[in-house]
């Protein structure tokens, strides 16, 4: 169901990816103090428009192979396409990095359902339109996605209870009504 | 109690946190149990709660 960063639509059997890259240099109204270690003076630090980075994406698509009576060559070679509803993907992970002040964007992984584009980002779940631009909500914390039936979207949190087990809470949340449930509590062996 | 957690069945939970300690306490025996045997079991136990979709 979950491929390290891609976004898989579970009825069309076809994965997404975005490519995210720096579209230039943006001026904040931040400042920032600079000073000259190389010069002899004791001068005042010189205080410049801090720039910070700004993002675009591309999005592929990539077709799966899974059906051997329908495999043409090249088939699931990546294709650029649009997908409106990821660009709510881009945004929360450029979100995420501007808050963290990461120098790299976290990972992610997700699906698509019904036109529901659920996706996970450093243990933190969004819920989005595949096919237009809604704002994300976020709708779990502290979780990692798990699993998908039925209109029911699956949570797991892990908890370490000792050096050999550990602790797994799932969880469902309804796509219809929005509840969350705990469904089951297991223990794992490390 | 035991097999019904052990097993992994459902049960009709009416107090979790009751079958939540349970199944801890089988867990850290069965744990300790696989390790003085060597047995490699990733399932140690668990409580299921019935769900309606």
């Amino acid at each position: 169901l979950l491929v390290h960063n891609k976004i898989i639509d579970l009825f069309e059997k076809t994965s997404y990816i975005i490519d995210i890259y720096v579209s230039g240099m943006r001026k904040t109204e931040e400042k920032q103090h600079v000073w000259n270690l190389f010069d002899d003076d004791d001068t005042e630090p010189v205080v410049k428009p801090k720039y910070v980075k700004s993002f675009g994406y591309t999005a592929y698509k990539k077709i799966s192979t899974d059906d051997e009576n329908k495999i043409k060559p090249n088939a699931d070679k990546l294709v650029k396409c649009e997908l409106t509803g990821l660009m709510s993907l881009f945004l929360s992970l450029t979100g995420i990095r501007s808050a963290k002040e990461n120098n790299r964007f976290e990972d992610y992984t997700g699906f698509i359902c019904d036109n529901n584009l659920i996706y996970e980002i450093n243990n933190r779940v969004f819920i989005a339109k595949s096919n237009v631009y809604v704002e994300p909500k976020e709708i779990a914390r502290g979780v990692k996605l798990y699993s998908y039936d039925r209109g029911l979207v699956y949570l797991v949190k892990s908890t370490v209870i000792n050096p050999s087990i550990l602790k797994e809470n799932i969880y469902s949340y309804s796509l219809r009504d929005g509840n969350l449930r705990l469904c089951k509590i297991r223990f794992v062996s490390r | 109690l035991h097999e019904k957690l052990v097993n992994g069945r459902i049960v009709d939970v009416k107090n979790i946190e009751l079958f939540e300690k349970a199944a801890e306490h089988i867990a850290i025996g069965r744990s300790a149990t696989n390790k003085a045997l060597n047995i490699k079991d990733a399932d140690l136990s668990s409580v299921e709660l019935i769900v309606s979709t």
